[in-house]
């Protein structure tokens, strides 16, 4: 079982996506912007984060681009979880070093699969 | 002045007062009206021209002008013809402009009228428009993520038991959520395709793998709906110039409204055929047929046919726009025809890709076979000459068989070098025949290549196949295979490429009398096209083409992995750019026009021999 951190605006989803991954035994820590986020994720230093790309104060963008960008942070695994769904925004996402980029909406448990596979992959 | 009503009903009055009313006329016009003289003098401006060219209308009366350079076109007016152009002085406008010709009463020209109408407005509502669909589209998949996703968690039971009831209802409410993702899914597409900001990429499609691709999609629907599906390919079908996902779209759009409208035990028909220059896809099902009125309307937006049968279909009515859209920027056309009670049959058309226009270069094999001979055993005299040409082009001798006892026979009596086998005979069975062969001690070591239209690959090497292809046939594969089975006897493919067809020519036959197999090419995208369908063991490349010339060649073929290994030897009559030269130490070896021929092909042979 993972340390998962989840970084999302809406209290619903970031409620939403906690429970889910919590009932399959995971540990999560939420941040509601990119700079909580970040102070989170260099304190906690999470096996995986799971990141908003529209959200106040900091972009889950700018973000990625901080965590990749530190040392401390750069290999744990982000996976970018957006409303925007173009295939570009997607390529986007990856281009800027996401390991995946999932569309809202999407299926808890189809997240907590994918969330399962990278953690045993990067045992 | 008869030509127009404005001035005939004017006629009776004074020149003066016919001025002043024109200029009233024009000054209430919202439109930019200017009027040039024979001499190509301003003759009349009204206020909202010089408003929307930012000069002042005393500025441009009586002074000489270029219409072009005025309204900043970059290329000359044509009669009658509006265009559309984009300004940024004084401010930001896009301007649907027009020029008509006046002609006299001797048939002179007598000047030009122009005319500018201010689109900015409606060009920044549709920007405007398509914003606000993506910005709401993406609004409402926030609130729609946690509806779903809570849903799925009740439904999961993730938060505690539901009864069956319960079960049920959210069911239903996990359904409309769905149906509304592909809702918004679909109006962000229409969208981006109506203001053009739809990324197309364009190759050439192999129609029936999509078609195939599909077909593998809806087996399970078709089964659970008890819809039979098949395909029907004309083969060979020459490719299709289209973006590869956008038409599996398409065509998974058009049969899954196929199977929908159509009763238990009915069927699903695609036909991928080749129309002019032109590949069509056509889906036909048994379902209750279109009204004539009904056909007219489907490719609209949001428009569903009105049945009670409909009525519990999901679908957001914007699947078939989707498709029309994206055919269309394509270059092709989709249709429908109908008739009640009888099915309907939807299709699609799209350009044949245009290297499948230009010629495709063939191979040819060396001037003596050397091959050996090949029994090939089809039932189909037709497919036999296929083959027949593609083995005979690599230097095989070809004996043909259409049954099992022919085959059996011909085998014993001339003890071909190998046997390319059908399994499909008409009467016979061809694994009967294969099991015969391989079980008598004077055919048994033959090598025999299975051909067929179904997958029996598994059936035919444990038979004791030697190795197996499906149709339609692939002549490079097919040729390599049996190369392969032979052993040895290989002849070197050279591919010749060069604009002038007498060198080609002259070149390829030197090389085929040496033994060498050779395709010519003429242009560099010919070239790219017989480098990849044929692998050759070298390639003879001119430098100066049109199209696309030797240095792109060198360049594409070096920068992937499948053909970097492939020796080039460049010929040029040309000094050699000196910009280029980087590129052109990729290639093995330089040639200097003119050279003798066989002092070209000992090199060539030097080469090869290295190459081992």
């Amino acid at each position: 079982m993972g340390r998962i951190l989840v970084v999302d605006d809406e209290p619903h989803i970031l409620k939403l996506v906690s429970f889910s991954l919590e009932r399959k035994g995971h540990e999560v820590f939420q941040a509601t912007d990119g700079v909580a986020g970040l102070k989170v994720a260099a304190e906690e230093k999470p096996d995986l984060i799971l990141m908003d790309v529209m959200m106040p104060v900091m972009t889950g963008y700018d973000a990625l681009d901080r965590l990749k960008a530190d040392p401390k942070t750069c290999d744990i695994p982000v996976v970018m979880l957006s409303a925007k769904s173009q295939h570009y925004e997607q390529e986007e996402g990856l281009r800027r070093g996401a390991l995946q980029y999932i569309c809202k909406p999407f299926t808890p448990r189809d997240l907590a699969e994918t969330v399962n596979s990278i953690l045993v992959g990067e045992e | 002045m008869p030509e127009n009503g404005l001035h005939s009903s004017m006629s009776f009055e004074s020149h003066g007062d016919q001025c002043e009313r024109i200029q009233a006329i024009l000054a209430a016009t919202a439109d930019g009206l200017i009027v040039i003289d024979a001499l190509g003098c301003v003759e009349l401006v009204n206020p909202a021209a010089a408003e929307l060219l930012g000069h002042a209308v005393d500025d441009l009366l009586g002074r000489e002008v270029d219409p072009q350079a005025l309204l900043g076109l970059d290329e000359p007016f044509e009669n009658g013809v509006a265009v559309e152009v984009a300004r940024s002085e004084p401010e930001h406008r896009v301007l649907m402009v027009r020029m008509n010709r006046i002609t006299g009463h001797d048939g002179e020209p007598a000047g030009q009228v122009i005319s500018i109408h201010d689109i900015t407005a409606e060009r920044e509502a549709a920007v405007m428009k398509n914003e606000f669909v993506s910005m709401v589209s993406h609004e409402l998949r926030t609130p729609l993520t946690s509806i779903k996703g809570y849903v799925d968690l009740i439904l999961d039971e993730d938060a505690g038991e539901i009864n069956e009831m319960q079960r049920e209802f959210l069911g239903i409410v996990q359904e409309n959520s769905n149906r509304l993702v592909s809702l918004i899914n679909d109006i962000l597409d229409i969208s981006r395709i109506e203001s053009g900001r739809v990324h197309l990429r364009v190759e050439p499609l192999e129609m029936n793998e999509i078609v195939q691709g599909v077909v593998d999609t809806f087996r399970a629907v078709a089964k659970n709906s008890e819809i039979e599906l098949t395909w029907v390919a004309e083969d060979p079908l020459p490719r299709a110039a289209g973006d590869r996902d956008r038409i599996g779209q398409v065509l998974m759009n058009l049969v899954s409204n196929a199977i929908k409208y159509s009763p238990g035990g009915g069927s699903v028909t695609i036909r991928a055929r080749q129309d002019g220059e032109e590949v069509v896809v056509s889906v036909h099902d048994t379902g209750i047929g279109i009204s004539a009125e009904d056909q007219e309307k489907l490719f609209t937006k949001f428009y569903r046919v009105d049945s009670s049968l409909t009525r519990d279909i999901g679908g957001t009515g914007l699947g078939l726009s989707i498709c029309k859209s994206v055919v269309e920027l394509l270059g092709g056309d989709v249709g429908c025809e109908s008739e009640a009670g009888e099915g309907s049959t939807f299709w699609f058309s799209l350009p044949m890709a245009s290297c499948e226009i230009v010629r495709k270069p063939e191979l040819e094999g060396p001037l003596e076979s050397a091959g050996g001979l090949v029994l090939v055993v089809d039932h189909d005299p037709s497919t036999c000459e296929l083959i027949s040409t593609y083995l005979c082009k690599r230097g095989y001798d070809v004996e043909y068989a259409h049954s099992a006892t022919e085959a059996h026979e011909k085998a014993l009596r001339l003890q071909p070098r190998a046997i390319t086998l059908d399994v499909m005979l008409e009467e016979d069975d061809g694994f009967e025949l294969l099991h015969r062969l391989k079980d008598d001690s004077r055919t048994c070591d033959i090598p025999v290549v299975v051909l067929s239209v179904v997958c029996d690959e598994g059936r035919s090497l444990r038979l004791g196949a030697a190795n197996y292809l499906e149709k339609p046939i692939d002549q490079a594969r097919l040729t390599r295979i049996v190369d392969d089975l032979v052993g040895g006897q290989e002849a070197p493919l050279v591919l010749v490429v060069d604009d002038d067809r007498s060198i080609v020519g002259a070149m390829s036959n030197t090389l085929r009398a040496k033994g060498f197999s050779t395709i010519a090419a003429y242009d560099g995208r010919e070239a790219m096209a017989a480098i990849e369908e044929h692998k050759p063991d070298l390639i003879l490349l001119d430098l100066m083409m049109p199209v696309m010339d030797g240095y792109q060649v060198i360049q594409e073929v070096k920068s992937s992995e499948e053909t970097k290994d492939i020796p080039i030897v460049v010929m040029t009559a040309h000094r050699i750019d000196r910009e280029r030269t980087d590129l052109l130490e990729l290639a093995a070896e330089q040639l200097r026009k003119p050279f003798a021929v066989e002092d070209l092909v000992e090199r060539i042979e030097q080469f090869l021999t290295e190459e081992v």
